[in-house]
């Protein structure tokens, strides 16, 4: 029984060495090259950052069909797609709330400096779930986007948080906003 | 090889134990609702509770000003923007005449409502109205100190959270996972005593499903503003031939017991519909479908709440005992859209506190309007003394601005109203406005000193819950110094 068993490990082991086994879950440590990589290699074929296709802008893809029948209605614009950094800086922070809720029962709560001293330590195990490369501090101790200007979370339940980057305009609730949750 | 290893052992004895606890926590749900029957007196005559929720928590300090001097300056430093300007509000008074002095708490203060709320200044005037300041969702009474402590025994868990929130006003129980209502525990108590012969649940719902009305054992029966919502096509109402078709199959014998439940409810759900939409024809203004004749004295708005309440109005006409034959109700209405992190006062791209078309004042008029007008609804039926409608909300918002709107907040401000209110009065304290003050958390949010479960059983000692057996509908209030707020009239 237990040869059979340590030849199954083997196996695995093998097979993840080798790169058939499905990508680890990102690390709290890297969060942000993990996410970065998941995100531009959707549809890419790989692992080697040097083959991965950057994301097309929303202004240049084909246009929205039109239902046959239907009268064409002008769609408004999209934005300009948001700084690939400051996106994969906000998934790598929503990526650590998210563990933080798992492992705590839920979601950190508060304001933003409340709820960025909860991930960085001030929680019951002392943990900390900021990625270091994406944590910019406001004197406050509220987190700061890639623009300096301060994240808005907004708590709908336990495990749900809407974190709101106000974009290169540094207004909350305009167009260039970006999100994640 | 099948094997059962320890490992499966392990997990099969987990997914057992988990199934074996969930399974005691309902069959000791279901005995304390039996001896708490036992226990409770027979509710006499007819009473009602409506609940009229503020979804996305409501901006409870432009709801209720203080206008005394130093409150106001203190309001307006801090509100910033979203000022209500001290003209704008409308003072409440000791009566409804403009001449008579303005109402004044022990603590010296003055209040305004927002310029919306006119029909609920004349309710204050008229002693039918109650101003409950900073309830909210605590596990115990807590100070400053204790919150900024972060220890769990004094906040309830996911503070600042909607859905959590919600729930935690509607269980009336912070601390505990979710499983019953404090309005669905009221009807598992009073229905079986108060209702013996009725043909409607004691639970209804004008908003959808909600927390407030799950109970053990009694079920909320949802209603839309026209009515029941029954079997669409033609000769699918009544006793038309394929009603009575399919509620004869849905009536056959099987010994599937999911099955027979599926048909009982349906059934059950047919016949309901039908009897309520029949019941409630003679309640219908002449401009509802189908025409009627009755008219409302005070107009219902036709707005979500309003029609929500209207709908309530023509369902407590219809309570008596040639229609659904009921002693006791509990309502749930809602009105959404308060969440006004943005745009709360800006109209046009500019803060203008008192354009009616700004959001949070757009908000209150619906509300205001929606509770006169019912209120008056009351007093034609004759009831005014009989049904009492209260407000709840996730929570506050924050005092100070953030330059578009307000955040998430913790105590709020509410209202009661109804004949058997001691209305003209507020009660509980009005925060010191004081950022980081001794009622703070920080930020401007009200540590709240009165908990939902005092706000809820005052509301149910009221509506005929036993002083014996109230700690079994809220199995926190012994924490708390006192079960009643005196805002009801003696039973």
């Amino acid at each position: 029984m237990k040869r059979w068993i340590i030849g199954i490990l083997a196996v695995v082991g093998i097979a993840a060495w080798l790169g058939t086994w499905p990508a680890p879950p990102i690390s709290a440590s890297r969060p942000a090259a993990s996410a970065a990589e998941s995100e531009r290699s959707a549809g890419s074929v790989g692992s080697d950052p040097s083959q991965v296709t950057p994301t097309a802008p929303v202004a240049a893809a084909a246009p929205y069909p039109t239902p046959e029948g239907a009268s064409y209605r002008p769609i408004t614009p999209r934005p300009d797609p948001p700084d690939p950094q400051a996106k994969v800086a906000l998934e790598a922070i929503a990526l650590n709330l998210r563990n933080y809720g798992h492992r705590f029962g839920g979601n950190p709560v508060g304001s933003n400096a409340e709820i960025t001293a909860s991930l960085n330590g001030q929680n019951p195990v002392k943990a900390k779930y900021l990625p270091q490369e994406h944590t910019h501090l406001s004197p406050k101790g509220e987190l700061l986007d890639e623009w300096g200007t301060p994240y808005f979370f907004h708590q709908q339940s336990a495990h749900e948080t809407v974190i709101r980057s106000a974009g290169p305009d540094r207004k909350l609730n305009t167009v260039d906003d970006i999100t994640a949750k | 090889m099948n094997v059962f290893t320890r490992r499966d052992f392990t997990a099969n004895s987990l997914r057992l134990g988990a199934g074996l606890g969930a399974a005691s926590l309902a069959i000791r749900d279901l005995r304390l609702i039996n001896s708490a029957i036992a226990a409770q007196g027979t509710p006499t005559g007819y009473k009602a509770l409506v609940c009229v929720f503020l979804n996305g928590g409501n901006d409870a300090n432009n709801w209720i000003v203080p206008t005394d001097s130093t409150t106001y300056a203190q309001y307006a430093s801090i509100r910033d923007n979203l000022t209500m300007p001290s003209s704008s509000l409308l003072t409440l008074r000791t009566t409804t005449s403009g001449s008579s002095p303005a109402y004044q708490d022990t603590d010296g203060h003055t209040y305004g409502f927002h310029p919306a709320c006119s029909g609920l200044r004349t309710l204050f005037g008229e002693d039918k109205l109650g101003v409950v300041f900073n309830v909210g969702t605590i596990v115990r009474p807590l100070t400053r100190a204790q919150y900024n402590s972060g220890l769990a025994a004094y906040r309830p868990p996911q503070l600042f959270s909607h859905s959590d929130q919600v729930t935690q006003w509607q269980t009336c129980i912070p601390d505990a996972p979710p499983a019953t209502g404090w309005g669905g525990r009221m009807a598992d108590l009073l229905d079986p005593l108060a209702n013996p012969g009725s043909s409607l649940s004691m639970s209804v719902s004008l908003a959808g499903a909600n927390t407030f009305e799950v109970g053990n054992l009694v079920s909320q029966y949802q209603v839309s503003t026209t009515g029941a919502v029954v079997l669409g096509g033609d000769l699918m109402t009544g006793s038309s031939a394929r009603v009575r078709t399919l509620r004869g199959l849905l009536a056959l014998p099987t010994a599937n017991l999911q099955r027979n439940a599926y048909a009982s409810v349906s059934d059950s759900a047919i016949a309901v519909g039908d009897l309520l939409n029949t019941k409630i024809q003679a309640t219908a203004m002449a401009a509802d479908t189908p025409p009627g004749t009755w008219v409302w004295t005070t107009p219902f708005p036709n707005t979500g709440l309003g029609n929500q309440l209207k709908m309530v109005a023509r369902l407590i006409q219809a309570r008596g005992p040639t229609a659904f034959n009921m002693n006791r109700q509990v309502f749930f209405t809602s009105l959404g859209g308060h969440d006004t992190h943005t745009s709360q006062v800006s109209v046009n791209g500019t803060d203008q506190p008192t354009n009616t078309a700004g959001a949070h004042y757009s908000l209150l008029a619906e509300t205001s309007a929606a509770m006169f007008a019912f209120q008056r609804a009351m007093e034609q039926l004759g009831v005014s003394n009989n049904v009492t409608a209260f407000t709840a909300s996730d929570f506050s918002r924050t005092l100070p601005t953030n330059s578009q709107g307000s955040d998430h907040g913790w105590g709020s401000h509410h209202i009661v109203v109804g004949g058997a209110v001691n209305g003209g009065s507020t009660y509980g304290n009005l925060p010191i406005f004081a950022l980081n003050g001794p009622d703070d958390t920080g930020l401007g949010r009200w540590i709240p000193k009165i908990s939902v479960d005092q706000h809820a059983a005052t509301l149910a000692k009221w509506f005929g819950v036993d002083s014996s057996v109230m700690n079994d509908i809220f199995p926190n209030l012994t924490r708390f110094s006192t079960s009643d707020l005196g805002f009801m009239k003696p039973a």
